[in-house]
């Protein structure tokens, strides 16, 4: 007897079945709810764990947050704007009216704001307002006559008074590519001199020390103070010997 | 129209399996297990070893099923998962031994195919009777039908080693049958004499 060939055994076992015992597919049964429940418990606990991830970045993010949006650092923007500057010395409203043309400034740049280019309505106010009617008159006198001030940081003492934005950062170019921006407040405080405009100045600071050594000149020359009179007590003391001169020639 | 059938009914259990509709894995396991479970019989002696495999193997499938691109048969699928299951137990407990001896078979001589010589029962056994390494090629190559080369990717063995155990497992089979061929001849003979 030789061994069956190839097709016959696939014939024959082709159709072969046999049954399994019934606990087979109780243990499948469990096994697929086993599984079920890994995956549900797996899938809470990644997205439990993506929650904790956002909230603790969040709450970092809250923490880390600067207090002060500017300066600003930013790339593609001019670093140029165009303000409007007033002397903000109160006693001397003359100079307020007179607006500062600062365009005969060196080194400055007259590019406008793409910013604000789009919205030419904006007026930009970057005023120093010492007083309300000041400010007042800065505004009339803007839309008027708006003349643009292209503040050049690197030479802060050529302005006379305090540069103030009143919504727009003053833009600082820097050497590199990169502005940055500072706020008027940061502009006032870092590279401007401030100078107290709340009480006018004396009119004795603004004669100089030659006109005080001519006006007490001309005081003592015409004996308007004391010590003209101290001197005239002294001419009559050199007045005498003219006349015990006189006396001993008598 | 019976084919007709036959796939809708079919792609309402997929469908249902695809839900992870109860049901419908229930339906699925009682079209095809037992097909399975004979075909683990055959891969694996200890019918322990069959079930673990025929539950990992449905298993996998009812995860997998979603997997199922539908151009082949099902049955052909499900196949698949399951002789690579059986294997895996295989590999996992060291079965893979391509070395026996003739004298180590057992029961063999009680078995009774005088009706049909070659009845299913009969040749289930006498392959069951191969050592593991033989009855796993013999099984992929003269009943799967795979080829040689698909023989070696699955046990990681060269094409080579799968046909010299293939051709081993055919001589080891013939001199079983011969054996017992003999033992069923001399039980007649005594018969006969008596």
């Amino acid at each position: 007897m030789t061994f069956p060939p190839d097709k016959y055994l696939q014939g024959k076992f082709n159709n072969e079945r046999k049954s399994p015992p019934p606990e087979v597919w109780n243990r499948i049964q469990t096994g697929l709810d086993q599984r079920k429940s890994k995956r549900t418990w797996f899938r809470s606990a990644a997205a439990a764990a993506i929650i904790l991830l956002l909230a603790a970045t969040f709450t970092l993010w809250q923490v880390n947050k600067p207090s002060n949006t500017n300066p600003l650092i930013s790339s593609g923007k001019t670093n140029v704007e165009e303000t409007t500057v007033e002397n903000s010395n109160s006693t001397r409203p003359t100079d307020t009216e007179k607006q500062i043309a600062t365009n005969n400034i060196p080194n400055e740049v007259n590019t406008p704001d793409p910013i604000q280019s789009n919205q030419p309505n904006k007026k930009k106010q970057n005023t120093i307002q010492t007083d309300n009617e000041i400010s007042e008159k800065i505004t009339s006198t803007q839309t008027k006559e708006e003349i643009p001030l292209a503040v050049t940081l690197s030479k802060p003492d050529s302005l006379a008074g305090l540069v103030t934005l009143a919504e727009e950062p003053v833009v600082m170019p820097p050497q590199t590519g990169k502005k940055i921006y500072y706020s008027a407040a940061e502009v006032n405080a870092r590279f401007l001199k401030k100078k107290d405009t709340s009480t006018p100045p004396s009119p004795e600071k603004n004669e100089s020390g030659i006109q005080r050594i001519l006006d007490i000149a001309y005081d003592l020359k015409f004996s308007e103070s004391a010590l003209g009179e101290l001197r005239q007590y002294k001419n009559d003391i050199l007045s005498i010997p003219g006349k015990k001169s006189q006396g001993k020639t008598n | 129209m019976k084919f007709t059938i036959y796939r809708a009914s079919e792609q309402d259990m997929i469908n249902g399996c695809l839900r992870g509709d109860r049901g419908a894995q229930k339906r699925l396991y009682d079209t095809y297990s037992p097909k399975m479970y004979a075909l683990c019989n055959r891969y694996l002696k200890d019918p322990m070893q069959a079930q673990d495999a025929l539950v990992t193997a449905f298993t996998r499938i009812f995860e997998k099923i979603n997997q199922y691109s539908g151009q082949g048969s099902l049955e052909g699928w499900i196949k698949i998962i399951v002789i690579r299951e059986a294997l895996t137990i295989i590999r996992k407990n060291q079965h893979f031994r391509f070395e026996a001896e003739l004298e180590t078979i057992e029961n063999l001589a009680g078995f009774q195919n005088e009706s049909d010589p070659f009845e299913l029962e009969y040749l289930l056994h006498l392959i069951q009777e191969l050592p593991q390494g033989y009855r796993t090629i013999f099984n992929l190559y003269a009943i799967e039908g795979f080829s040689h080369k698909e023989i070696a990717e699955q046990l990681h063995i060269s094409e080579n080693t799968s046909k010299s155990q293939l051709s081993r497992a055919r001589v080891f089979l013939q001199q079983l049958l011969l054996k017992h061929d003999n033992i069923q001849t001399t039980k007649r003979n005594d018969i006969s004499t008596r």
